[in-house]
């Protein structure tokens, strides 16, 4: 506490030579020290970096608002002992105030209804006070005492008016949000905000939020005043200090839609991910040295799965963690997490699956790590329900931080992961983030050109399966190519399983993210059958001047169909399941499939991979109609020529599929070795590095 | 409440038992290994191919997994198979996005069957203990084509670990 010796009426012994800020700023700017520092501070992240590092006075100045009729701050100068006027160069100029409170002043702000300065202290000798920052008036820079402060007794740090009331508000030592009218010189309790410390800043941003920093630790909460509901909610990470105090413009919008430079997550929206529901996010502005794995990219705002650059884009930056064990009930989940640098990670996994990360939730607390790989164990606690769910993963140089909000420095990184029951074993094809592919030809019962790129599938399995047999089967996949004009649908049958085998109505499948209008598993038969889509030209397109979906030079799209399948057992199935189990192609229903057929096939029309048995929907006669298939039902011989040659392959990599008309022959040269010698030689010859790159579908 | 109990593992990629190594029976050279040439031979019209009606044109093959580690014995354990993985001095800086196959070990007992594409050689498998303070431990296993007859006679890969 400091006291005047003296309330001298004139000092202006500061030349400063400087002008009004520009404009109304987003970001928030904060003074720290005793001889005091300006730092420009986004509140979305609380990443802040040092503007000037001195003022122009030799201690600190409190008490700060940003005064939008003139575009000048004003703030109380200790050393001075009077309100300063604060210029776009960040240096204090002393006014000329009589200081009839003899006192100095660490509350303050000012109103941008009635172009005044009001400071508070408690206490009977000190109160509320008002300094008029009007030129025009004949009060200008006079000091007018409102009330004593031991009549209005708040245990306050800072105080901020609302954009477009009269009204002041400020949050006490105890949590409690006070609405303080600055006129009558009386202060209401009007709320809780369950959060109690000194807040040695409080800022407004144009839609009514009160936002207040906490000394002690940096924490940015933020009490949404127009709302009713008074309680903080946790905003942000800033900067911890003993001497606190910010201003900003009340009237700006905390968020700036053009800044890219943060990073978000992409789990579903429930769990907090993007900016209008406070998301977890960090800043990259300032040379950020915190990241997980190779990579963090920046974005103005979350795109949610399955939206996210990381299943879409180029640069996946979600590359620090990968799970080394199974996420399993009454154990520990041990994943490795690579870092850049000394920093805290924290982790939660959302083991109840109820959509949001809750304190119960949080598997990692601020824990320090190194940089490089380290493995992280996380406990799993007991009677966690089997499923898909989310895991984040934030590592910054803060500790402290929370599932949602904002943090200054670092990376959020987001993972879809399954928990499996006790004992459970999961086998991966081709692994656990690779990709395999399915390729056809739909000229069947026909040779076709073997471009193998009438349909081009990327997949990936995934087996649960207990000592008594299969659990579970997911599939995860992308519809990469139709070169076809024939309306085909896509299906996978799961080899040894019936249908009355699978658990239906726990069956999730998704198209893009979205749940599908129909049942998946295929009402009616016998065998368990998958329809991941009954027409692929349904969810893709050939787009302007292109024939078919990204299999023509030039035609290049993202692309425009993914699926996800978990299809859990009623008990465990003694199956054999492998590889991309059984995917085939077959006829739309009702649709036209060519001049060989006198009417639409529809399901009756199927095409496997070599020596794969049709299911029982198809029709058993079609291997007697004329063409090049020289199936031998008896002898298990399927789907090949009189030359063994198939019409759909099965290629364990995300395989670059060769451009229209483009012989695989030509396109993979090594291929004719691989099948003249039985898969002998040559068993790479699908790699891209064997390829011809020129006859490839480049996208 | 469930309140974190976290810890890191610092002995992190050692090669607890034995480094590389391979199991099953070597049945004849390989002239043509997975690294095929620099030069692209010539193309060949598919039409023109002739191959035998049993070949499946599979680019993955089947390996079981027979594991019966005594190390293991005594601890809560999990075991993963992954593909991608680079010899780092004595260690092993293994890509855990590239697994096959994960399960928890019982007694140091695991057996499975997993499918590997062709154009991997060689797999490792990982051993990783539920009490932190134990190093991980870490097996390599070729698996190329040249080594795919079980000691039973039967063509199939195994892979074993004791």
């Amino acid at each position: 506490m400091r006291y005047l010796l003296a309330a001298p009426a004139l000092l202006l012994a500061t030349s400063v030579s400087a002008d009004p800020f520009d404009e109304c700023p987003a970001k928030a700017f904060l003074t720290q020290g005793a001889v005091p520092s300006t730092y420009s501070m986004n509140l979305v992240t609380g990443d802040y970096q040092v503007l000037a590092p001195t003022m122009g006075v030799k201690q600190s100045i409190n008490g700060l608002g940003f005064n939008s009729k003139d575009n000048y701050v004003y703030g109380w100068s200790y050393q001075h002992q009077v309100p300063v006027r604060i210029h776009n160069n960040f240096k204090a100029e002393p006014l000329n105030v009589d200081n009839i409170a003899g006192v100095d002043f660490y509350v303050g702000d000012v109103s941008t209804n009635d172009n005044k300065y009001y400071v508070y202290r408690r206490g009977s000798t000190a109160g509320l006070y008002s300094i008029d920052l009007d030129p025009a008036s004949d009060q200008y820079l006079k000091m007018k005492r409102i009330v004593d402060g031991a009549k209005l007794d708040m245990a306050i740090a800072d105080m901020a008016f609302h954009p477009y009331s009269d009204l002041a508000y400020s949050v006490d030592h105890y949590g409690k949000l006070l609405e303080i009218d600055v006129h009558a010189g009386t202060a209401t309790k009007i709320g809780d905000v369950g959060v109690q410390a000194g807040f040695g800043a409080a800022y407004f941003d144009a839609s009514g939020n009160l936002y207040l920093s906490r000394n002690s630790d940096g924490a940015i909460f933020r009490v949404a005043i127009d709302s009713g509901n008074y309680k903080a909610e946790f905003f942000a990470k800033g900067p911890s200090s003993s001497l606190n105090d910010g201003f900003r413009c009340a009237q700006a919008p905390v968020i700036d839609a053009s800044d890219t430079n943060l990073d978000f997550g992409d789990a579903p929206d429930s769990y907090g991910t993007s900016m209008s529901n406070n998301g977890a996010r960090h800043g990259l502005s300032h040379r950020n040295e915190y990241y997980l794995g190779d990579y963090v990219d920046g974005e103005s705002d979350a795109s949610l799965d399955p939206l996210s650059d990381d299943n879409n884009g180029d640069k996946k930056d979600d590359d620090g963690v990968q799970f080394a064990t199974n996420i399993v009930e009454s154990s520990k989940a041990i994943a490795v997490v690579k870092a850049s640098t000394t920093g805290y990670l924290n982790a939660w996994i959302d083991v109840d699956r109820n959509g949001i990360f809750d304190n119960n939730d949080q598997v990692v607390k601020d824990l320090k790590i190194g940089s490089g790989k380290q493995y992280v164990y996380m406990p799993i606690p007991a009677g966690v329900k089997s499923g898909e769910t989310w895991a984040r993963f934030r590592f910054s140089g803060s500790d402290g931080i929370q599932a949602i909000g904002g943090a200054p420095n670092g990376e959020v990184e987001d993972y879809k992961v399954n928990i499996i029951e006790r004992e459970a074993t999961v086998t991966t094809y081709p692994s656990t983030k690779g990709w395999s592919t399915v390729a056809f030809e739909d000229n069947w019962p026909h040779e076709g050109d073997y471009d193998m790129n009438d349909l081009v599938v990327h997949m990936r399995t995934a087996v649960m399966t207990k000592s008594s047999g299969v659990t579970q089967v997911n599939m995860l996949g992308e519809i990469s190519a139709v070169g076809a004009s024939y309306h085909n649908g896509f299906a996978v049958r799961l080899p040894g399983i019936k249908r009355d085998q699978v658990d239906v109505d726990n069956i999730k499948y998704l198209i893009n993210g979205q749940p599908v209008d129909f049942q998946p598993l295929e009402a009616g038969r016998d065998e368990a059958i998958f329809i991941l889509t009954y027409n692929l030209w349904d969810y893709v397109g050939s787009g302007e001047l292109c024939k078919y979906y990204r299999t023509e030079a030039g035609c290049g799209s993202d692309i425009q169909m993914n699926f996800s399948a978990q299809i859990p057992m009623k008990e465990p199935v003694p199956a054999k399941l492998h590889g991309v189990f059984d995917p085939f192609l077959f006829a739309t229903p009702g649709a036209w499939h060519g001049g060989h057929f006198v009417t639409a096939p529809g399901r009756a029309y199927e095409v496997h991979m070599k020596n794969y048995a049709p299911t029982e929907a198809f029709d058993q006669s079609l291997f007697d109609e004329p063409g090049d298939d020289a199936s031998i039902p008896q002898r298990n011989y399927y789907f090949q020529t009189a030359k063994g040659m198939p019409w759909a392959l099965e290629i364990g990599t995300r395989w670059d599929h060769p451009q229209e008309y483009k012989d695989i022959g030509h396109a993979y040269p090594y291929f004719a070795g691989w099948a003249r010698t039985n898969g002998w030689f040559n068993r790479s010859w699908y790699l891209s590095q064997y390829a011809n790159v020129p006859l490839l579908f480049n996208d | 409440m469930n309140k974190p109990i976290t810890a890191i593992s610092t002995m992190l990629f050692l090669v607890a038992c034995g480094g590389s190594g391979s199991e099953g029976l070597n049945t004849g050279t390989d002239s043509a290994a997975p690294s095929l040439g620099a030069a692209l031979p010539d193309a060949t019209d598919t039409k023109s191919l002739e191959v035998d009606k049993d070949f499946a044109f599979e680019t993955a093959r089947s390996i079981d997994v027979e594991f019966d580690i005594v190390a293991a014995q005594n601890d809560e354990a999990t075991v993963s198979i992954c593909t991608d993985y680079t010899p780092v001095g004595t260690e092993f800086d293994v890509d855990f996005d590239s697994c096959t196959l994960s399960g928890a070990l019982n007694n140091g007992i695991f057996s499975h069957t997993m499918d590997v594409t062709n154009d991997k050689e060689s797999v490792v498998g990982i051993v990783l203990f539920q009490d932190a303070e134990k190093a991980p431990m870490y097996k390599e296993f070729t698996v190329d084509e040249n080594q795919r007859t079980k000691s039973d006679g039967s063509s199939r890969h195994v892979i074993v670990w004791k």
